[in-house]
Protein backbone atom coordinates (compact mmCIF):
# COMPACT_ATOMS: atom_id res chain seq x y z
CA UNK A 1 0.00 0.00 0.00
CA UNK A 2 1.54 3.44 -1.01
CA UNK A 3 1.90 5.81 2.31
CA UNK A 4 3.93 8.72 1.97
CA UNK A 5 6.26 9.41 4.48
CA UNK A 6 4.71 12.43 6.03
CA UNK A 7 1.61 10.67 6.56
CA UNK A 8 3.17 7.91 8.99
CA UNK A 9 2.63 9.10 12.29
CA UNK A 10 3.87 6.80 15.18
CA UNK A 11 0.30 6.55 16.46
CA UNK A 12 0.27 4.93 19.74
CA UNK A 13 -3.53 4.58 21.83
CA UNK A 14 -3.85 5.77 25.08
CA UNK A 15 -5.91 4.81 27.26
CA UNK A 16 -9.53 6.23 26.78
CA UNK A 17 -8.45 7.98 23.72
CA UNK A 18 -10.18 8.36 20.63
CA UNK A 19 -8.47 8.75 17.12
CA UNK A 20 -8.67 12.37 15.47
CA UNK A 21 -8.02 13.77 12.10
CA UNK A 22 -6.18 15.62 13.66
CA UNK A 23 -3.86 13.28 14.39
CA UNK A 24 -3.02 12.99 10.76
CA UNK A 25 -1.83 16.04 9.64
CA UNK A 26 -2.31 14.84 5.93
CA UNK A 27 -5.71 14.31 6.16
CA UNK A 28 -6.50 17.73 8.08
CA UNK A 29 -8.83 20.20 7.31
CA UNK A 30 -10.89 17.33 5.10
CA UNK A 31 -13.99 16.27 6.39
CA UNK A 32 -14.63 13.53 8.36
CA UNK A 33 -16.25 11.07 5.99
CA UNK A 34 -16.27 8.03 5.70
CA UNK A 35 -13.52 7.36 3.19
CA UNK A 36 -10.88 9.47 5.40
CA UNK A 37 -12.19 7.20 8.58
CA UNK A 38 -11.32 4.33 6.16
CA UNK A 39 -7.60 5.97 5.15
CA UNK A 40 -6.84 6.58 9.57
CA UNK A 41 -7.87 2.79 10.03
CA UNK A 42 -5.89 1.67 7.23
CA UNK A 43 -3.02 3.96 8.21
CA UNK A 44 -3.71 2.32 11.69
CA UNK A 45 -3.66 -1.28 10.21
CA UNK A 46 -0.07 -0.24 8.29
CA UNK A 47 2.12 0.93 11.45
CA UNK A 48 0.81 -1.76 13.70
CA UNK A 49 0.89 -4.91 11.77
CA UNK A 50 4.04 -4.01 9.47
CA UNK A 51 6.64 -6.34 9.31
CA UNK A 52 10.29 -4.97 10.42
CA UNK A 53 12.51 -4.60 7.15
CA UNK A 54 15.23 -6.51 7.57
CA UNK A 55 17.50 -3.97 8.21
CA UNK A 56 15.95 -3.84 11.42
CA UNK A 57 15.25 -7.18 12.10
CA UNK A 58 19.49 -6.94 11.90
CA UNK A 59 20.10 -3.97 13.97
CA UNK A 60 17.62 -5.63 16.84
CA UNK A 61 19.67 -8.89 16.24
CA UNK A 62 22.82 -6.68 17.25
CA UNK A 63 20.99 -5.28 19.97
CA UNK A 64 20.13 -8.16 21.44
CA UNK A 65 23.64 -9.66 21.29
CA UNK A 66 25.03 -7.14 23.34
CA UNK A 67 23.21 -8.17 26.22
CA UNK A 68 26.05 -11.17 26.19
CA UNK A 69 28.69 -8.98 26.89
CA UNK A 70 30.70 -9.56 29.55
CA UNK A 71 32.22 -6.57 31.91
CA UNK A 72 35.67 -5.48 30.86
CA UNK A 73 34.85 -6.31 26.86
CA UNK A 74 36.85 -3.46 25.64
CA UNK A 75 39.65 -4.24 27.77
CA UNK A 76 39.33 -0.86 29.57
CA UNK A 77 36.47 -1.97 32.40
CA UNK A 78 33.54 -1.43 30.42
CA UNK A 79 30.13 -2.44 31.75
CA UNK A 80 27.45 -5.08 30.65
CA UNK A 81 24.99 -2.94 28.55
CA UNK A 82 21.73 -1.75 30.80
CA UNK A 83 18.95 -4.38 29.65
CA UNK A 84 16.93 -1.63 29.94
CA UNK A 85 18.77 0.07 27.86
CA UNK A 86 19.03 -2.25 25.45
CA UNK A 87 15.20 -2.61 25.79
CA UNK A 88 14.40 0.14 24.89
CA UNK A 89 16.67 0.92 21.70
CA UNK A 90 14.90 -2.12 20.41
CA UNK A 91 11.77 -0.77 20.85
CA UNK A 92 13.05 2.27 19.41
CA UNK A 93 14.38 0.72 16.20
CA UNK A 94 11.00 -0.91 15.94
CA UNK A 95 9.29 2.30 15.92
CA UNK A 96 11.41 4.38 13.41
CA UNK A 97 11.33 1.28 11.44
CA UNK A 98 7.69 2.32 11.32
CA UNK A 99 8.49 6.08 10.65
CA UNK A 100 10.75 5.27 7.65
CA UNK A 101 13.43 6.47 9.95
CA UNK A 102 16.91 4.96 8.61
CA UNK A 103 18.97 3.22 11.09
CA UNK A 104 22.73 3.63 10.26
CA UNK A 105 24.53 2.52 13.50
CA UNK A 106 24.45 0.69 17.03
CA UNK A 107 26.81 0.34 19.70
CA UNK A 108 26.82 -0.10 23.40
CA UNK A 109 29.11 2.11 25.90
CA UNK A 110 31.51 1.56 28.48
CA UNK A 111 28.62 2.88 31.02
CA UNK A 112 26.27 0.46 30.55
CA UNK A 113 24.59 2.90 27.69
CA UNK A 114 23.65 2.08 24.13
CA UNK A 115 23.49 4.43 21.59
CA UNK A 116 21.01 4.49 18.25
CA UNK A 117 22.26 6.41 15.09
CA UNK A 118 20.16 7.53 12.03
CA UNK A 119 21.80 9.11 9.01
CA UNK A 120 20.08 10.76 5.70
CA UNK A 121 22.69 12.57 3.42
CA UNK A 122 24.55 14.61 5.44
CA UNK A 123 21.82 14.68 8.16
CA UNK A 124 22.60 12.34 11.49
CA UNK A 125 21.10 12.12 14.59
CA UNK A 126 21.86 9.80 17.96
CA UNK A 127 19.70 8.18 20.81
CA UNK A 128 21.43 7.81 23.30
CA UNK A 129 19.75 5.28 26.39
CA UNK A 130 21.84 5.44 29.69
CA UNK A 131 21.50 3.04 32.63
CA UNK A 132 19.72 5.83 34.61
CA UNK A 133 17.03 5.63 32.11
CA UNK A 134 17.40 8.76 30.81
CA UNK A 135 17.99 9.49 27.06
CA UNK A 136 19.93 12.15 25.13
CA UNK A 137 18.66 12.71 21.34
CA UNK A 138 21.59 15.16 19.08
CA UNK A 139 21.15 16.14 16.09
CA UNK A 140 23.94 17.35 13.53
CA UNK A 141 23.48 18.26 10.24
CA UNK A 142 27.32 18.03 8.61
CA UNK A 143 29.49 19.60 11.05
CA UNK A 144 26.31 21.60 12.63
CA UNK A 145 24.91 20.91 15.82
CA UNK A 146 20.87 21.58 15.08
CA UNK A 147 19.36 20.10 18.68
CA UNK A 148 19.92 18.78 21.46
CA UNK A 149 17.53 16.96 23.71
CA UNK A 150 15.48 14.13 25.09
CA UNK A 151 13.88 11.10 22.90
CA UNK A 152 10.76 12.02 25.05
CA UNK A 153 10.26 15.18 23.90
CA UNK A 154 12.07 15.56 21.06
CA UNK A 155 10.74 12.45 18.82
CA UNK A 156 9.04 14.32 16.19
CA UNK A 157 12.26 16.56 15.95
CA UNK A 158 14.08 13.31 15.10
CA UNK A 159 11.22 12.30 12.89
CA UNK A 160 11.23 15.95 10.41
CA UNK A 161 14.47 16.20 10.37
CA UNK A 162 15.43 13.14 8.82
CA UNK A 163 12.63 12.67 6.78
CA UNK A 164 12.24 15.58 5.41
CA UNK B 1 54.22 3.84 37.37
CA UNK B 2 52.44 7.06 35.62
CA UNK B 3 54.89 7.71 32.72
CA UNK B 4 55.41 11.35 31.28
CA UNK B 5 53.69 11.93 27.95
CA UNK B 6 56.46 13.55 25.65
CA UNK B 7 55.29 16.10 22.64
CA UNK B 8 56.93 13.81 20.83
CA UNK B 9 54.79 10.39 21.55
CA UNK B 10 52.49 8.15 19.82
CA UNK B 11 49.39 6.96 22.27
CA UNK B 12 47.55 4.24 21.07
CA UNK B 13 44.56 2.58 22.33
CA UNK B 14 42.66 -0.60 21.07
CA UNK B 15 39.02 0.34 19.77
CA UNK B 16 36.65 -2.80 19.41
CA UNK B 17 36.19 -4.17 15.86
CA UNK B 18 34.14 -7.44 16.65
CA UNK B 19 30.84 -7.62 19.06
CA UNK B 20 30.55 -4.84 19.00
CA UNK B 21 32.00 -3.09 16.63
CA UNK B 22 33.13 0.76 17.48
CA UNK B 23 34.05 1.35 13.74
CA UNK B 24 30.82 2.70 11.54
CA UNK B 25 30.43 1.19 7.79
CA UNK B 26 32.07 4.75 6.62
CA UNK B 27 35.22 3.90 8.89
CA UNK B 28 34.61 6.51 11.62
CA UNK B 29 34.50 5.74 15.24
CA UNK B 30 31.94 5.77 17.61
CA UNK B 31 32.63 8.71 20.45
CA UNK B 32 32.40 5.77 22.78
CA UNK B 33 35.52 5.02 22.03
CA UNK B 34 36.99 7.63 23.58
CA UNK B 35 34.11 7.89 26.50
CA UNK B 36 35.56 7.33 30.16
CA UNK B 37 34.46 5.19 32.20
CA UNK B 38 32.56 6.06 35.67
CA UNK B 39 33.49 4.91 38.78
CA UNK B 40 30.64 5.39 41.08
CA UNK B 41 28.69 8.06 38.91
CA UNK B 42 32.21 9.88 38.74
CA UNK B 43 33.38 9.50 35.01
CA UNK B 44 37.36 9.15 34.96
CA UNK B 45 39.80 12.09 34.27
CA UNK B 46 40.91 10.73 30.80
CA UNK B 47 41.56 7.69 29.19
CA UNK B 48 43.31 4.38 29.49
CA UNK B 49 45.94 4.45 26.71
CA UNK B 50 49.35 2.98 25.67
CA UNK B 51 53.04 4.85 24.59
CA UNK B 52 53.86 3.60 21.46
CA UNK B 53 57.55 3.89 22.86
CA UNK B 54 57.00 1.69 25.53
CA UNK B 55 55.08 -0.81 23.84
CA UNK B 56 54.54 -2.82 19.79
CA UNK B 57 51.39 -2.64 18.43
CA UNK B 58 51.45 -6.49 18.78
CA UNK B 59 51.36 -6.06 22.36
CA UNK B 60 48.96 -3.10 22.60
CA UNK B 61 46.51 -4.61 20.54
CA UNK B 62 46.64 -7.87 22.24
CA UNK B 63 43.55 -9.45 20.19
CA UNK B 64 44.29 -8.49 16.58
CA UNK B 65 41.27 -10.63 15.25
CA UNK B 66 38.69 -8.49 17.75
CA UNK B 67 40.77 -5.39 17.88
CA UNK B 68 41.75 -2.23 16.16
CA UNK B 69 44.40 0.00 17.20
CA UNK B 70 44.47 3.88 16.97
CA UNK B 71 47.30 6.11 16.90
CA UNK B 72 46.86 9.64 18.41
CA UNK B 73 49.60 12.23 16.94
CA UNK B 74 50.65 15.74 18.12
CA UNK B 75 50.30 15.29 21.50
CA UNK B 76 51.00 17.46 23.92
CA UNK B 77 51.81 16.87 27.63
CA UNK B 78 50.27 19.63 29.39
CA UNK B 79 47.11 19.96 28.13
CA UNK B 80 46.49 16.95 26.31
CA UNK B 81 45.21 18.12 22.55
CA UNK B 82 44.35 15.28 19.88
CA UNK B 83 44.25 16.63 16.56
CA UNK B 84 43.96 13.44 14.89
CA UNK B 85 43.91 9.76 14.89
CA UNK B 86 44.31 6.88 12.58
CA UNK B 87 43.03 3.66 12.97
CA UNK B 88 45.99 1.52 12.56
CA UNK B 89 44.31 -1.47 10.15
CA UNK B 90 46.55 -4.98 11.28
CA UNK B 91 46.60 -6.45 8.01
CA UNK B 92 48.69 -3.50 6.70
CA UNK B 93 50.49 -2.82 9.64
CA UNK B 94 54.54 -3.60 10.37
CA UNK B 95 55.17 -5.87 13.47
CA UNK B 96 57.75 -3.64 15.01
Amino acid sequence: MPVSNNSILDFEFKTGSSVWLADFPSLEGTKNTMANTTKIMHLLYWNSSSPLSNAAKQFISKLKSFESLEPNWDTYGALTPSAHAISRAVELVRKADRNLLPVYFVAPGPNGEVVVEFRRGHKEAAVYFRDDNSTELVLNEGNDFVLEGTLEHNYEDLLTFINE
Amino acid sequence: MPEQVLDIDDLLRRVIYVHPNYVRPDQTVTSFAFTPRKINGIAEEGLSVDISRFTTYEASIKDRARYRLIRYRRVKSEILVLTAYTILWMATMPTR
